[in-house]
């Protein structure tokens, strides 16, 4: 809400200034979020009186004039406004004067006659668009007086960025109530407007069809307005300097009592009305062209303002283009309504339809509030451009409105919530001079609120008063005593903080990408391509979740080769958006991308481009972190290059995949060499306890042995095959070496264990070692058709 | 007898001016070996008359262990300098950088985190997590925001075709503790929030940390003194102004900015309050009985405060260069 101080003083006058205002203001919750003056600065500028006007000798379109600013001998200038008249009061700048824009009047000859100063127009001056003529300064303007004295324009404009539950302050007189709480001086004015009789006997009936979202309705029919009647230079500028462009007299008159009162109104063109005014629910097939020119299509969602055959207006949104005024209307019929706040908010929104007036509606305009706005607007209206009032029609359904019971308010609640102790009697003052009603009661008061707060219903919004009030730096604050409870820790969970140290440690970088990712890129790279797709994404490459976290860390490994990094070693923990059943399962994964050398380029060894077994050791090192063992076996997956990628197999359960990033994909992304892997979390965070095996007191025997086995047998067949033969005195077993070529055949190849033998009991000797070597031997062979290399 | 003096003499001097084991040992053979200068002349000695023996024993053997020394000495001296010239031969640049891994770092946001979790869990609060995609219940309505309400529209929500969201703020994790666990309650909630926003200064997703505290006597003093507490700390800045502001949120009442004290004047860094006795309600705890505190601050915001980040949007680029700022 933009509002110019001089406005609300005029409700409220502190003896503070601007500055310690607006910080009394933000110190009660209305947050001031900026500060400014309402015109630049101006410097010898007065009102003055033109005397006279002649054509001007030279030039057809220009006159001299004869001005008299009240400083005795009146001045010449030359003046090429069109409005410029004998009798206008205008706004004139001497010389010598400044205007905002930085310009220095001078004496000086315009087709040879001398020009003794300036008559301004409201852009010269900053006080609005208008250019083509002079500002037309009231009649009563005193001449002589400073301009800047006369148009208050040593005044500010403030900027309160006001919460939701404060529509209240959506106007002047609230925000003047704010300031007198929030300064200790009482109003300077009461808010009840003065009544204006009505001088026609003309009404239209007003009947409530949905009282539940329209209770109230207050009318009044304004007959023979001056439709060329222009709002005086007060109240354009106060307009103007709370934000609301002015535009024909009928429209301020709402608008400004819409500012000054919080009561949003519309005016219709009475000749365009059929007979009556029925507020009701919008039907099926029927729509209403507005007034910013949209078309909206009603349903019985809608609540409208109906005439006897059709909708006229979106209630408390806007109103119709084909009933609005116009500078033709001079009988006008004012509209002055309470609207259920949820129904305009459920609306404005359906609509995406913002307006001063919704804005208002849905925050809760105060109930009781429409008559007295619509005598306000009579009176300004009937000032302003003439006219006949009928009498007020207020069509009204009192069991609709919601009224303010009473709260009861308890001072030990008081206390318990604030931790502080508020004097009784500070809080009875505190609760009064925000208006409310206080009957004292045993251990607290009843309280009754305003109707312009209809956000108090509970005695926390009470407390909450009083808080604000008070002041949130004047109430304690103190570090609780809690007791010495110790949060649970499983010992075997492994930490994110650690899972993330792991890979840190093993030189990558954290990254942090989109939870949503582009369908297309998902869609080349998951085994699962149907990602959940959100109704509004923000961009169409950020339209789906990720299934995997495999799309945003290739983009960010991209955006790094795109940047002449050369090695990029880059993971991200975060959850995965799964629909599984119907059902959306959101695990917890861990992803790293590796490309370019294994290590940074240096001087000590020759440069290695990272591969499979790289990034394998990553994942070992992982999952070394839970002790839980897994097997890699080889899977097909849409993003990785067939023979080198695994699938990472813990108990059964797939929990991830590592590979190589396929070379098709590779070369399209141009991210040659890539290697990938995740994981599922809970396979690294969800450890063992260790468990102690009591060390042999004897000797371990070491046998190394090559074996020469078909070329597919994989290693971990190998060592299955071992394990699995039952020699219970094998206690580890080393694979150190794979050779294929020369000397081999075609086809196998060689590999060669460390096999260490032991026992807990006793020192081995050759025999029995020699004896178990040979059931190894017998078993490999058997089912493998491995055998000992000669 | 003049002779074995001479012979040391000469060993002495050919000791002297060995060069290597190996010519000393050339050395020994020439004086100590069999057909060496000192084993002929104790040849000689058994031609020597009986009386005379001793005395030219003595003198051969005094000669040899002088000589045995001399070759020793110098043995010990040849091995300290081939020593000291292998040693010299070997020396190596120093100054060459170490062999292996550089090592990575954390996302300056995770960092953040991770330090502002720590502190909390230092006072006894507990991390919790919930998920990502919730429903409008736990997001909005459990949390005092029904369909119509006006704080609705200020957050802009990504919505699912079946009505679920993606959540707004991390306070629907305070929903499903309070569900599921009685006070007393401390705990922090960090995560990803998301809003269909996009500009300088806001990115459709960034990192909230929510703190809850629910108990029997706590109070607004308590959440004062607790964010002034975090606030010092986070920042190590004993003398940090911090001020508290009057604001609303639909859960929280009274509820509170907290803005501190920066370079260009006050810097909104936290939303809080006193949890709504309606939130406390729809997660059937007792509001007569209970009350508690929750507050949430944005990540990032906290991120660029500590570490001088000027540009939101560089927390998602996931450029190497910034990412190696933080480790």
């Amino acid at each position: 809400m933009k509002f110019n101080e001089r406005w609300v003083r005029e409700w409220v006058d502190p003896p503070i200034d601007t500055e310690e205002l607006a910080a009394r203001l933000t110190a009660v919750g209305l947050e001031v979020e900026s500060v400014g003056p309402v015109a630049g600065t101006i410097e010898g500028v007065t009102v003055a009186e033109v005397v006279g006007v002649v054509p001007h000798p030279g030039a057809d379109k220009l006159s001299l004039c004869e001005v008299d600013d009240g400083g005795g001998e009146p001045h010449r200038v030359v003046c090429g406004a069109p409005n410029v008249r004998p009798g206008l009061r205008a706004a004139f700048a001497r010389i010598g004067a400044r205007l905002p824009d930085g310009t220095k009047i001078r004496k000086s000859r315009i087709r040879g006659e001398l020009s003794e100063g300036m008559l301004c127009s409201a852009r010269e001056l900053d006080l609005g668009e208008e250019a083509d003529g002079i500002l037309e300064l009231d009649a009563a303007a005193p001449v002589g007086v400073d301009l800047v004295d006369w148009l208050e324009l040593d005044d500010a404009v403030m900027e309160v960025g006001l919460t939701p539950n404060r529509g209240d302050c959506l106007c002047i007189v609230g925000l003047a109530r704010e300031v007198s709480v929030a300064s200790r001086v009482s109003m300077l004015r009461r808010e009840h407007a003065e009544i204006v009789k009505p001088v026609v006997d003309d009404v239209l009936p007003v009947a409530l069809d949905a009282p539940q979202r329209c209770p109230r309705y207050v009318g009044r029919v304004i007959r023979g307005i001056d439709p060329e009647a222009k709002s005086p230079l007060w109240m354009t500028e106060r307009l103007r300097r709370c934000g609301v462009r002015p535009l024909s007299a009928v429209v301020d008159v709402t608008n400004y009592v819409m500012l000054e009162l919080g009561q949003p109104m519309h005016a219709f063109d009475l000749g365009r009305l059929d007979a009556g005014i029925r507020v009701r629910n919008g039907r099926d097939g029927e729509s209403l062209e507005l007034l910013d020119g949209s078309v909206v299509e009603l349903d019985a969602d809608s609540l409208v303002i109906a005439d006897e055959s059709r909708p006229v207006a979106l209630a408390g949104i806007m109103g119709g283009l084909e009933s609005g005024v116009t500078d033709r209307t001079r009988d006008v019929f004012l509209e002055s309504a309470w609207f259920e706040p949820r129904t305009i908010a459920l609306e404005s929104r359906r609509r995406g339809m913002h307006t001063d007036a919704s804005h208002r509606f849905e925050r809760t305009v105060a109930p009781d509030l429409q008559r007295g706005a619509m005598e306000r607007a009579s009176r300004l209206l009937v000032d302003i451009a003439g006219g006949a009032p009928g009498p007020i029609v207020e069509a009204v359904e009192e069991a609709c409105i919601p009224g303010a019971g009473q709260i009861l308010l308890r001072e030990e609640r008081i206390r318990r919530v604030l931790g502080a102790e508020i004097p009784a009697h500070d809080v009875h003052d505190i609760l009064v001079r925000l208006g409310m009603r206080v009957d004292e009661t045993h251990a607290g008061w009843f309280v009754a609120p305003p109707t312009y707060r209809p956000d108090i219903g509970l005695e926390i919004d009470l407390i909450e008063e009083i808080a604000r009030v008070v002041g949130f730096a004047n109430l304690p604050g103190t570090i609780p005593a809690a007791g010495l409870d110790i949060n649970a820790q499983e010992e075997s969970h492994v930490g994110r903080e650690r899972i993330r140290a792991c890979l840190v440690d093993r030189g990558y970088h954290e990254a942090v990408t989109y939870s949503f990712v582009d369908a297309r890129l998902q869609g080349r790279i998951s085994p699962a391509p149907d990602g959940i797709a959100l109704a509004n994404p923000i961009a169409s490459d950020m339209g789906v979740m990720r299934t995997t976290l495999w799309p945003g860390l290739i983009e960010a490994a991209l955006h790094n080769a795109n940047r002449q990094q050369s090695r990029i070693r880059l993971f991200e923990t975060g959850l995965v958006f799964l629909r599984e059943d119907g059902r959306i399962r959101q695990p917890g994964m861990i992803g790293a991308i590796a490309a370019g050398p294994v290590v940074p380029e240096q001087w000590a060894d020759a440069p290695r481009a990272v591969d499979f077994y790289d990034a394998k050791g990553d994942v070992e090192s992982l999952l070394a972190l839970s002790g839980r063992a897994a097997e890699f076996v080889p899977v097909a997956h849409p993003a990785l290059h067939p023979g080198q990628s695994a699938a990472i197999v813990q108990h059964g359960e797939r929990v991830g995949v590592v590979g190589v990033l396929h070379p098709a994909l590779a070369s399209e992304l141009k991210l040659p060499g890539a290697v990938l892997f995740e994981l599922r979390l809970d396979a690294v965070s969800t450890g063992t306890l260790p468990r102690f095996k009591a060390l042999s007191r004897f000797p371990a025997v070491r046998r190394d042995i090559s074996l020469l086995a078909p070329e597919p047998t994989s290693a971990s067949s190998i060592r299955r095959c071992i394990e699995q033969a039952g020699i219970g005195i094998l206690e580890h077993l080393e694979l150190f070496d794979v050779y294929l070529g020369e000397g081999i055949d075609s086809g196998m190849k060689s590999v060669s264990l460390a096999l260490t033998f032991q026992s807990r009991s006793r020192t081995l000797d050759d025999t029995e070692v020699n004896a178990a070597l040979s059931v190894i031997l017998d078993s490999l062979s058997k089912n493998l058709g491995v055998a000992l290399r000669e | 007898m003049t002779r074995v003096d001479d012979i040391v003499r000469d060993a002495q001097a050919a000791i002297a001016a060995a060069r290597s084991p190996g010519e000393l040992d050339e050395v020994r053979v020439q004086f100590l070996g069999r057909q060496g200068r000192i084993t002929t002349e104790s040849r000689a000695i058994g031609a020597l008359a009986s009386d005379l023996r001793p005395a030219a024993g003595k003198r051969l053997n005094d000669g040899r262990r002088a000589i045995q020394d001399a070759l020793e000495a110098r043995k010990a001296a040849l091995s300290a300098d081939a020593l000291r010239s292998k040693l010299a031969s070997e020396g190596i640049d120093v100054s060459l950088p170490g062999r292996g891994q550089s090592s990575g770092g954390l996302h300056p946001v995770t960092r953040t985190l991770e330090r502002i979790c720590s502190l909390f869990r230092a006072i006894g609060f507990e991390v919790v997590e919930g998920p990502e995609i919730e429903d409008d219940y736990h997001n909005f309505e459990a949390l005092n925001i029904p369909a119509h309400h006006p704080a609705r529209a200020m957050q802009d929500t990504f919505y699912f075709p079946d009505g679920r969201l993606l959540r707004t703020h991390t306070s629907p994790v305070q929903i499903r503790v309070m569900q599921s666990r009685q006070p007393p309650l401390r705990i922090v909630a960090p995560g990803r929030v998301y809003r269909c926003d996009s500009d300088q200064t806001h990115t459709p997703m960034f990192h909230q940390i929510e703190g809850l505290m629910v108990g029997e006597d706590v109070s607004f003093a308590h959440l004062k003194g607790i964010l002034h507490d975090f606030l010092r700390h986070f920042f190590e800045a004993d003398d940090l102004e911090v001020r508290f502001r009057p604001s609303y949120f639909p859960f929280t009442e009274p509820s509170a900015e907290v803005d501190i004290r920066g370079e260009r004047g006050w810097l909104e860094v936290l939303g809080s309050g006193m949890v709504h006795p309606k939130v406390l309600e729809n997660c059937g705890i007792d509001s007569e009985r209970y009350t508690g505190f929750a507050f949430g601050m944005g990540v990032e915001r906290f991120a660029m405060l500590r570490y001088g980040v000027d540009d939101l949007r560089s927390f998602f680029e996931n450029d190497l260069r910034f990412l190696k700022q933080f480790a």
